[in-house]
């Protein structure tokens, strides 16, 4: 299970589209996961997530080290095969790092 | 005519305006699979608008009622917020009609080159300027005359998108890229005319540090909290002569408690009411990277939300929440507290961001002094945009009266309304106002980006000179 947060300036628009298409994709590659919806200034504080990825370019990053991605890419769909391929790489590295702990 | 009428009646606007997005998007050859669902979604996230803004109406709304009754402050105004403000205006008949009419106007408007802007991907923020057209359907009652309005103001934003296309495509980063947001890019003519003050005056060597900035105020962005202080306060100030009693203190907590909860839901109710247009945007989307439009050098305008997070931008959005909502106190004859659209205010100074170049201190100054005047504007609407938002369903209680602060606060916005509601002279004067500076931008385009924040080298680079390979390449 892999849980993931999806954070833009007002949690609504660029989120649904990027949210819809991480689904798309995670559904695909049979990976189980949950898409919280935040805002880009919640993500120093967020807590007990996997994953973060931003639908637009950002120096934030989170106090817990949780990685920060940059989605734009699936909102524009402008290199968005790159970032897929760099996300599913990202879950699986994430996934093995769970198993190892767990 | 009687027919339509009682049809839209008796269904409502949570189930027409789904049908006729649903209708909408096969038409732009959306999978009708997606459609479909998106306009289901959308309809789930009407109703449940219906239920937030009632538990908002019941709890802060008797209380707003409360606080101008009982004391000298007179606020009447609650800022329900961008995302209600949108629900309201396409609840209503003009908002679900420019729906329609606003993608052919922009289609034609891009094909025949009035404008370099693609606007169809941006479908969801038509509200930002029809919410001016509702107003002036409910204080003439003439809707050609709205639909006027909303025409001449989509005029209006598409001359700003192409202004500041260049200067947001450097700043944050994005190639080809512009925003027909009309709250985020209406500033920049007044930023334009601050950044060359500050200039004479030496202002413009003040430089702040961003990331700093951020993370003493980061509170501000975080609008649950800001709902709850915000609550509580109203509350206080409206039970100030019961302050004795358990109940009261009780009554206090609760509505702070409320308005947070309301503040914390937001995102995720607005987040289905989009999705019905979500699959519009990303369709053209797809269609015009598919280059299925061929046309040299042109913007496609992207939501806002994709430049709000740059430092410099989020820095000085922040640092405008409390500043503003200091002003809106002070400010003689303001009646309006901004509430559910203080996260939002980095949104409202993305173009200031961009001409000032990420320059903080301008961008506030700026910001504060702009939409000082907005507000201004903004407490002149409140009882006739408050008649618009009952029409479509959002009746406010007792004497408080509902509007989007973040909305109500655009100067063009207020001045292409007052026009359009003054009779056939001011309507001339408007139009003749827009043709001339329509004219001179296009004579001088290249020096009026500049202007607007666009380096030379990156206009040469980017701008000018992919035009020249492209048409070599032909």
């Amino acid at each position: 299970m892999i849980k993931v947060v999806v954070a833009c300036g007002g949690g609504i628009f660029t989120t649904s589209v990027v949210t819809d298409r991480l689904e798309e994709i995670m559904r695909k590659n049979k990976i189980r996961h949950t898409i919280t919806p935040h805002k880009i200034t919640e993500i120093p504080s967020i807590t007990g997530e996997d994953l973060i990825v931003v639908t637009g370019k950002t120096s934030a990053t989170n106090d817990e080290g949780i990685p920060v991605m940059i989605g734009i890419s699936l909102f524009t769909g402008v290199g968005e095969e790159e970032f897929t391929e760099e996300f599913l790489a990202k879950v699986k590295e994430i996934e093995e790092q769970k198993g190892q702990n767990g | 005519m009687e027919t339509l009428k009682l049809i839209m009646d008796t269904f409502g606007s949570s189930v027409l305006v789904p049908i006729i997005v649903f209708i909408l998007s096969l038409i732009l050859k959306v999978k009708p699979k997606t459609a479909f669902k998106g306009a289901v979604q959308m309809g789930v996230g009407l109703v449940a608008f219906n239920l937030i803004l009632g538990a908002l109406m019941t709890s802060l709304g008797g209380q707003v009622s409360a606080m101008v009754q009982n004391t000298a402050i007179n606020m009447p105004g609650i800022d329900v917020g961008w995302a209600a403000g949108a629900v309201i205006v396409y609840s209503n008949t003009i908002g679900m009609f420019y729906l329609v009419l606003g993608l052919g106007v922009n289609l034609v408007l891009f094909l025949v080159k009035w404008t370099d802007t693609f606007q169809p991907t941006d479908i969801w923020n038509y509200y930002q300027f029809v919410f001016w057209a509702a107003i002036v359907q409910y204080l003439t009652g003439n809707f050609g005359l709205a639909i006027a309005c909303a025409v001449f103001l989509n005029l209006v934003v598409l001359l700003l998108a192409d202004l500041v296309g260049p200067a947001f495509q450097e700043h944050y980063g994005y190639e080809g890229v512009t925003s027909t947001c009309f709250c985020a890019i209406n500033a920049a003519p007044f930023a334009i005319l601050m950044k060359w003050i500050g200039k004479k005056i030496h202002a413009d060597k003040i430089q702040l540090d961003p990331d700093k900035l951020k993370e003493k105020l980061g509170f501000w962005g975080e609008p649950m909290a800001m709902g709850l202080i915000i609550g509580i306060a109203i509350a206080l100030i409206a039970n100030w002569k019961e302050l004795g009693t358990l109940a009261t203190w009780a009554t206090i907590i609760t509505v702070g408690l409320t308005t947070g909860a309301i503040m914390a839901l937001y995102p995720a109710v607005a987040g289905f009411f989009v999705r019905g247009l979500t699959p519009i945007s990303t369709t053209m989307q797809m269609r015009v990277r598919r280059g299925e439009i061929k046309r040299q050098n042109f913007f496609i305008s992207i939501d806002p939300a994709v430049y709000f997070g740059e430092s410099a931008n989020l820095a000085a959005g922040l640092i405008l929440i409390p500043i503003m909502l200091g002003i809106s106190i002070i400010e003689p004859g303001n009646k309006m507290l901004p509430l559910a659209d203080l996260a939002a205010m980095p949104f409202m100074v993305e173009s200031i961001t961009a001409v000032m170049r990420g320059n903080i201190f301008g961008t506030v100054v700026t910001g504060a002094i702009w939409y000082t005047i907005g507000q201004a504007m903004n407490s002149t609407i409140l009882t006739i945009f408050s008649q618009a938002a009952a029409a479509g369903g959002y009746k406010a209680t007792g004497a408080s009266l509902i509007s989007s602060w973040s909305l109500g606060v655009v100067p063009w916005g207020w001045l292409g309304y007052k026009a359009f509601s003054s009779g056939w002279l001011w309507i001339c004067v408007a139009v003749a106002v827009y043709l001339v500076v329509y004219f001179l931008f296009r004579k001088n385009k290249v020096k009026w980006q500049i202007a607007a924040g666009c380096s030379e080298e990156f206009m040469n680079e980017k701008i000018l000179k992919v035009n020249v390979t492209e048409t070599a390449a032909e």
